[in-house]
């Protein structure tokens, strides 16, 4: 029949707090266990890779700004060698030119200076016939007055030229 | 008939299967020798089964052991909420327990929760968990409040229950299992070869896990409701 045994329950009681001790330190808690620490390696790995998404990012804008850097510091070194070469050849060319007027006008000078000296030349070569002409003239003595304006005219002429 | 009217009496009782020679004599009942059975099986199975955990590569055993704990610890918590940490392996002990006692009549033994004595100490220790947690989160005097909730009319109520959920816990599971096994007697003893069988599945299986899910979700609700509406 339907009875209750002190005994019966004491020995079900103690069975349950045995079989929960044991199931609590080796079943749920080997899990929870093994749960809680893979919970922890996933939140750490996130946060890691979140870490180190955020340095290369950081590295990126580095890079980035390193390299418009770079590139203005280029286009000014460009800018400041063809600035320096115009220079340079502009100087060249006025340095050129400046040469060659002088030249020009050394040659001209000259040119003029032979000249004057050429027909310095001339003029007493003329100067040197003409009075020699004269002397043979007046050796034969100049006594018509046909020959005194013959000299003159060539005098004059010859004074004209020059 | 008289003859099986009988049986089914005895039945009712609790055979014992040897005298502890101490004391004037402890006598070892059927169901607690079953127990034992269940508990040695468990715990070769669990140091079986938890050998080799592994955090970062899971086998199929430990996946299948890992998302059973998660589902009670789920479970517990959406019922018991902040503190449900202590209650989970104490539940999830109890539901292993009365889970395999039920079933195990499959294997041809007498399910433990058969005996009313086992099922009464069953109830009496969800009875101390309720009460022991109403206390201990509340203290002395929040635990006494809990009785005036949710209106001070129900308090006669509210401490009749403190008698009725237990003894309601340990007759609706040692019923229910009393019942199935007396109808599967009965079957047997109409019908010996086929119907048993397949009656077994209801009685034994669908009946034996539905009777543990009722235990252990009401003792489970009902340490909740002590300490739930703390937070």
């Amino acid at each position: 029949m339907l009875e209750f045994h002190l005994s019966n329950i004491l020995f079900t009681i103690i069975n349950l707090l045995v079989l929960h001790a044991f199931l609590r330190k080796f079943l749920f808690g080997r899990v929870n266990a093994v749960l809680e620490a893979r919970a922890a390696l996933v939140k750490e790995q996130i946060s890691s890779a979140e870490e180190s998404n955020r340095q290369a990012g950081e590295l990126r804008t580095q890079y980035e700004t390193k390299l418009t850097d770079a590139h203005q510091e280029a286009a000014k070194l460009m800018a400041d060698a063809q600035n320096r070469a115009q220079r340079a050849y502009e100087g060249k060319l006025a340095q050129a030119e400046a040469d060659a007027r002088q030249l020009r006008s050394q040659a001209e000078t000259q040119i003029a200076a032979e000249r004057m000296a050429m027909l310095r030349d001339a003029r007493n070569e003329v100067a040197s016939l003409a009075l020699l002409a004269a002397a043979k003239v007046a050796e034969k003595a100049m006594a018509d007055a046909g020959d005194q304006a013959m000299v003159d005219e060539f005098l004059t002429e010859v004074g004209e030229q020059t | 008939m008289d003859a099986f009217k009988e049986t089914l009496l005895e039945e009712l009782g609790t055979r014992t299967v040897f005298t502890i020679p101490l004391l004037g004599g402890i006598p070892v009942a059927e169901s607690v020798v079953v127990s034992w059975i269940i508990m040695a099986a468990l715990m070769i199975a669990t140091l079986l089964l938890t050998r080799r955990l592994s955090v970062r590569s899971p086998g199929k055993v430990q996946v299948a052991l890992e998302s059973a704990v998660e589902f009670l610890n789920g479970f517990v918590k959406t019922n018991i909420g902040r503190h449900w940490r202590p209650f989970a392996p104490y539940l999830g002990t109890v539901a292993l327990y009365i889970a395999l006692s039920n079933l195990i009549g499959i294997f041809g033994l007498t399910p433990p929760t058969k005996d009313i004595n086992v099922t009464a100490a069953l109830a009496l220790m969800s009875m101390v968990l309720i009460y022991g947690a109403q206390f201990r989160y509340n203290g002395l005097l929040g635990g006494l409040k809990k009785f005036a909730e949710p209106m001070p009319l129900l308090l006669p109520i509210n401490l009749m229950e403190v008698v009725i959920r237990p003894l309601a816990l340990c007759m609706r599971l040692f019923g229910n299992i009393l019942g199935a096994f007396i109808i599967m007697e009965m079957l047997k003893f109409v019908a010996p070869v086929v119907l048993p069988a397949i009656f077994s599945i209801y009685f034994d299986l669908f009946d034996g896990v539905i009777q543990t899910v009722v235990f252990v979700f009401l003792t489970t609700l009902f340490t909740g409701e002590g300490i739930k509406e703390e937070e």
